[in-house]
């Protein structure tokens, strides 16, 4: 037999010794160790809550509620933004016109 | 007892029914962690978890699907995360690993050692399968595994990964060329 034939053989063996796995016996004492693990923890029937069917419309509400509030933020902040510079924008006219108007005054004396 | 009428009875927490979903299902999920774990005492343990899941997450199941094949995903899940976390641990503490090529390569045994015309025998091979097994993408290993260890119909094993007959197949397939690959790779270097 060639390498190229054993290597083959071996393959074939080896993907078929899966099947000669030793079948295990159960335990007889599993059913007290599987008690005694539960009623260390604490663990009830069904005390895994599914929580998805809660916590999804939670985290969408809370994704939405922060969008809301930033833009809510920047709005106001930007109106504020607005306000302040039109306030200077006038005091900046109002400033220049009376300037304005003093040079007149001063032009036509 | 129906596994319908434990459910119901498990669901209002009868320790009773309990008692005889553990005695009914206990050996089948235990073979069958082994079969991924390749250790007695882990694949007890990880037994013990999957009742103890079963138990708590029993208001979980649904009523049109099999009883066994809902435990049965609750074993596979827990058996390849006990992997994953094995694995995670070993990334970690090996530090030698980092200059290796593959550490597992070398506890595996190497035919050269061995008698000519023995080769290797089954429970070398089963090493060296378990080796070759763990670097297939997850689907493929579980696929190979129910198929050739359970010879579990394609049907069962859609059930059981949740996908289609076709993709089983498929799967199947895969994990046997990528397989044979790997061994060919294995054994040219050792043989």
């Amino acid at each position: 037999m060639d390498k190229e034939e054993k290597i083959l053989s071996e393959i074939e063996k080896t993907l078929n010794s899966i099947s000669d796995l030793p079948k295990l016996e159960a335990n007889p004492f599993l059913f007290t160790r599987i008690k005694a693990q539960m009623q260390k923890n604490n663990i009830l029937p069904g005390s895994k809550v599914k929580t998805d069917f809660i916590l999804k419309p939670v985290t969408l509400i809370v994704i939405l509620l922060i969008n809301i509030i930033t833009i809510a933020f920047y709005l106001g902040a930007s109106n504020n933004q607005y306000s302040e510079s039109s306030a200077l924008l006038n005091s900046m006219k109002n400033d220049y016109t009376s300037i304005q108007l003093e040079l007149d005054n001063y032009n036509l004396e | 007892m129906e596994d319908t009428e434990l459910v119901d009875q498990l669901k209002r927490g009868d320790e009773e029914s309990f008692r005889l979903l553990v005695d009914r299902y206990q050996r089948y999920i235990l073979n069958s962690c082994y079969k991924f774990l390749y250790n007695k005492e882990t694949a007890e343990d990880i037994t013990q978890e999957v009742f103890i899941e079963v138990f708590r997450s029993i208001n979980q199941f649904r009523t049109d699907s099999k009883l066994s094949t809902w435990i049965y995903r609750i074993a596979v899940s827990k058996s390849l995360d006990y992997l994953k976390s094995q694995k995670r641990k070993k990334r970690f503490a090996i530090l030698k690993s980092l200059f290796g090529e593959d550490e597992m390569e070398d506890k595996i045994p190497s035919p050269n050692n061995m008698k000519p015309d023995e080769i290797l025998d089954n429970e070398d091979r089963i090493k060296v399968l378990n080796w070759a097994l763990n670097k297939l993408p997850e689907n493929q290993r579980i696929a190979f595994t129910l198929s050739k260890y359970d010879e579990m119909s394609y049907r069962e094993i859609a059930d059981v990964l949740g996908v289609s007959i076709s993709s089983v197949e498929s799967l199947i397939f895969r994990s046997k060329t990528n397989l044979k690959k790997k061994l060919y790779k294995y054994y040219k270097k050792h043989l």
